[in-house]
């Protein structure tokens, strides 16, 4: 494992132009597109303004709710 | 369940969709925060201090239609259209309300994003060593959603940052800080803790006038049951007008141990990616507020606290 991390990361960026193994790395970390499906949805992030959208549209609130923000961390 | 078409066609069509982290919702002392307890009032979650955290349908006005916090798709469907049939036999007086202006914040939890600031989104993923590539993990047969985490930078951050752009030398500590404290943590699992100053061993990231970056990274929690080992490459550059045009980095180490809300760590060390890269922000989803933010001062002035 050591010696993939060393082969990865030896080769340096040269500008941002990532080495093809290192582009693979990234390509394995990077979200596929399945993963973000989800925000497709059009999330609101700010409740208040979201309580004028829904009284003006006249539709009820849907409020996913949890300890680290949905839209971040997993 | 969010990535079936038919619920989002439903979320989208029938609903207004929010998102929020409840650590600050549940605390915040201001209109928004007085009306969101009120509606988790009226379900299960009423506990004083405790957390509010589910799926709940509501009106403008603050009426409870539904609540779940299960994680079967289809009970979550089914509390969906059951509280659209309750919403249906509203009166039409109920369905829209005189929202008030939300008045002056609370600034110990209202996050707000600097102006003239930059997101650099983050996306961190476990890895493993297969045929001598690394590709994502595979754990207890599933492979883990890639974490996503917004690192936050001000303007001013940025301005020094193209000063020293063409001289070339060491980033900044509160930025390299800033990094290995709030973003090089193992968030595969769920909310991680900041990594404490005295963990960092070692952040050293070197940024040459021809915009590459590199730098090795090294913490330790003071028992050793935690930590992460790490080396970083990548470029920092700006256009003409000094704007930033890339902050592309890649990072790849090892991390070990697990926290309280990081529960069920791959023994020993293991394979973490993160990818930092620049984005517009435009989009709400890319404006949140870092994970490690709850202490606002902590995350901006990470080499002081």
């Amino acid at each position: 494992m050591k010696a993939i991390l060393i082969s990865l990361l030896g080769a340096g960026s040269l500008l941002g132009q990532w080495s093809a193994e290192q582009k693979a790395a990234i390509a394995e970390i990077l979200p596929k597109a399945e993963e973000t499906a989800w925000l497709q949805i059009g999330w609101r992030t700010d409740l208040w303004e979201a309580r004028r959208e829904a009284a003006k549209a006249k539709k009820p609130i849907y409020l996913w709710e949890m300890d680290g923000h949905p839209l971040g961390c997993v | 369940m969010f990535s079936k078409p038919k619920v989002q066609k439903l979320l989208g069509e029938e609903f207004i969709p929010v998102a929020a982290n409840d650590w600050y919702q549940r605390r915040r002392q201001d209109a928004e925060g007085h009306f969101f307890r009120s509606v988790a009032a009226q379900g299960p979650r009423r506990t004083e201090g405790g957390t509010r955290q589910g799926h709940y349908v509501f009106t403008a006005g603050g009426k409870l239609l539904g609540y779940n916090n299960n994680r079967d798709p289809k009970k979550r469907l089914a509390m969906m259209r059951d509280a659209l049939k309750k919403w249906e036999a509203l009166p039409d007086s109920e369905k829209t309300a005189t929202i008030p202006d939300r008045g002056k914040q609370d600034a110990k939890y209202a996050r707000e994003f600097p102006k003239g600031g930059t997101v650099v989104k983050v996306h961190s993923r476990a890895l493993e060593g297969k045929d001598g590539q690394l590709k994502a993990a595979v754990i207890g047969g599933n492979t883990p959603l890639a974490a996503v985490d917004f690192l936050w930078l001000k303007k001013e951050e940025v301005a020094a940052l193209h000063a020293l752009s063409k001289s070339g030398g060491y980033l900044p500590d509160r930025l390299t800080e800033r990094m290995a404290r709030f973003h090089l943590n193992d968030s595969i699992r769920g909310e991680p803790r900041p990594w404490k100053r005295s963990e960092v061993k070692n952040c050293t990231l070197t940024l040459t006038p021809s915009g590459e970056v590199t730098g090795t990274i090294l913490i330790n929690s003071r028992d050793g049951k935690m930590g992460y080992e790490g080396a970083l490459t990548g470029t920092i550059s700006f256009d003409k007008n000094g704007n930033l045009q890339r902050f592309d980095l890649f990072t790849l180490g090892s991390h070990w141990g697990e926290g309280q809300f990081t529960r069920g760590a791959r023994p020993g060390k293991s394979p973490l990616g993160h990818v930092f890269s620049l984005t517009s922000a435009t989009k709400p989803e890319d404006q949140i507020p870092p994970q490690g933010m709850h202490w606002e001062q902590g995350y901006w002035e990470a080499e002081k606290h």
